[in-house]
């Protein structure tokens, strides 16, 4: 056990590690039979998750140095004999803040996570299912089945983006949360300037991630919005031909309405986007207002305090900050 | 458009009656957002796609759409590249960062232990 192991009393005090970087996501293969559609749903969905990744990480980051912060101020608190104590709590408490809000981000990280892997899961067994059934029944009843089913899928896959979309937002709130306590005191103080920088790029950091993540998806919407437009154009020249076969009854109905809804994609094209609804920023901003710091998970790595009576892990804390704030 | 408009796109599609009522309400409570308006014209396309698949309209095998495929999958690839480059490189931003505070904190570690001894 080194000094520092020893001066606190507990093995480890000292983190061995830094943030583990987001690793990329391995190379994607591409399988033989899979198409452009595909190609790119897989790349998107590979940069979510990397982006959760580092979402992930940065609040490991933000609970590791939390963490050590909060050992140094018992420290500190412990050695010094003049002035300053009443400061050094202060500050104490937004490291505990700090610890407590990077412990929330990762637990809800997870929840959400767990969520969206709960909804594939199901999303893929019910798929499964249902496709099982189809192929048990007469090959008559097949296109019955893909009528009525199809759509139930997408519905289905509609609840999944919702349930991605949800993580998303949850992310964005807490990222908002109040680590201003702690960024104030640290501002204000010369030895602590880095920890100030390191808050500053906790902010800054992922909503970099976000503006790389929406740049990426609007390149990906003009390439496909370029394809589907040659796809609609292409195949409704095809139709023509295929209305003067006339080979079914309801031919020049179906086309009717494909060519109807051809237009209606590209009007939603064209329109202006509303930015992020007003009332949804202004209940982030209640969340901060109201966020409270002992709601602390206990799956949390960090030396998170559970309570107004609970601050410290051992007596021996207790007693140092008796004495401190004597 | 307006957000009645699209409302209404929506309604006179061929979308499940369910899909209808979940797009409707997300619209209402999202607003005409640029990830809304991106996923409902996929939905859209997808059920574009399927009309044409029942008419048996079928133009993937000719050359001209698998060089127009292959185009879009190669932009987005490129799309793809440059944004795994950046979190690359935000990730190890984060991870300077932390090792940057970890080590502030060590100092002011150091310097209470000083304190104690002196």
């Amino acid at each position: 056990m080194g000094l520092f192991g020893k001066l606190l009393g507990r093995e480890g005090a000292q983190p061995k590690e830094v943030a583990e970087a987001p690793k990329a996501e391995a190379a994607e293969v591409k399988s033989a039979k899979e198409t452009g559609q595909e190609r790119v749903k897989t790349m998107l969905e590979s940069a979510q998750r990397n982006k959760t990744k580092l979402f992930g990480g940065v609040g490991t980051a933000l609970a590791r140095v939390g963490g050590s912060l909060r050992d140094a101020f018992i420290l500190t608190i412990g050695g010094a004999e003049k002035g300053g104590k009443a400061a050094v709590t202060k500050i104490m408490e937004g490291g505990r803040a700090a610890a407590t809000y990077a412990s929330e981000t990762k637990r809800e990280a997870g929840e959400i996570g767990r969520n969206v892997v709960r909804e594939g899961n199901k999303l893929d067994s019910d798929m499964a299912d249902a496709l099982s059934d189809a192929f048990t029944r007469e090959a008559t009843n097949l296109q019955t089945w893909v009528e009525n089913n199809v759509r139930g899928g997408e519905t289905k896959w509609t609840n999944f983006d919702i349930t991605t979309r949800q993580m998303d937002k949850d992310l964005t709130e807490l990222k908002k949360a109040p680590l201003d306590a702690l960024l104030t005191e640290a501002k204000n103080n010369k030895t602590l300037k880095p920890v100030a920088t390191f808050i500053d790029n906790l902010r800054r950091l992922p909503a970099d991630a976000e503006k790389a993540f929406t740049t990426l998806n609007t390149s990906a919407n003009e390439a496909q919005k370029k394809f589907d437009g040659y796809k609609n154009d292409a195949r409704l020249v095809f139709t023509t031909a295929a209305e003067l076969v006339g080979a079914f009854a309801e031919l020049p109905a179906k086309v009717a309405r494909l060519e109807a809804s051809v237009p209606a994609v590209a009007k939603l094209a064209a329109v202006i986007p509303e930015s992020p609804s007003a009332s949804s920023s202004e209940a982030a901003d209640a969340d901060n207002k109201t966020w409270k710091p002992e709601a602390a998970d206990s799956e949390s790595e960090t030396l998170i305090p559970r309570g107004e009576n609970e601050e410290f892990e051992s007596d021996e804390d207790v007693e140092i900050v008796k004495k401190a704030q004597a | 458009m307006t957000r009645e408009e699209v409302i209404k796109l929506v309604q006179d599609s061929d979308l499940s009656a369910a899909g209808k009522n979940t797009w409707i309400s997300r619209i209402r409570e999202e607003g005409l957002t640029q990830a809304l308006l991106d996923d409902l014209k996929a939905v859209f396309q997808i059920e574009i796609d399927s009309g044409f698949e029942k008419l048996g309209i079928d133009i993937s095998d000719t050359p001209e759409y698998k060089a127009q495929e292959a185009a879009m999958v190669k932009d987005v690839e490129a799309a793809k590249g440059d944004y795994d480059q950046k979190m690359t490189a935000i990730a190890s931003q984060l991870k300077q960062a932390e090792a940057d505070a970890l080590k502030a904190v060590d100092d002011i570690k150091i310097q209470a232990v000083k304190s104690s001894i002196a």
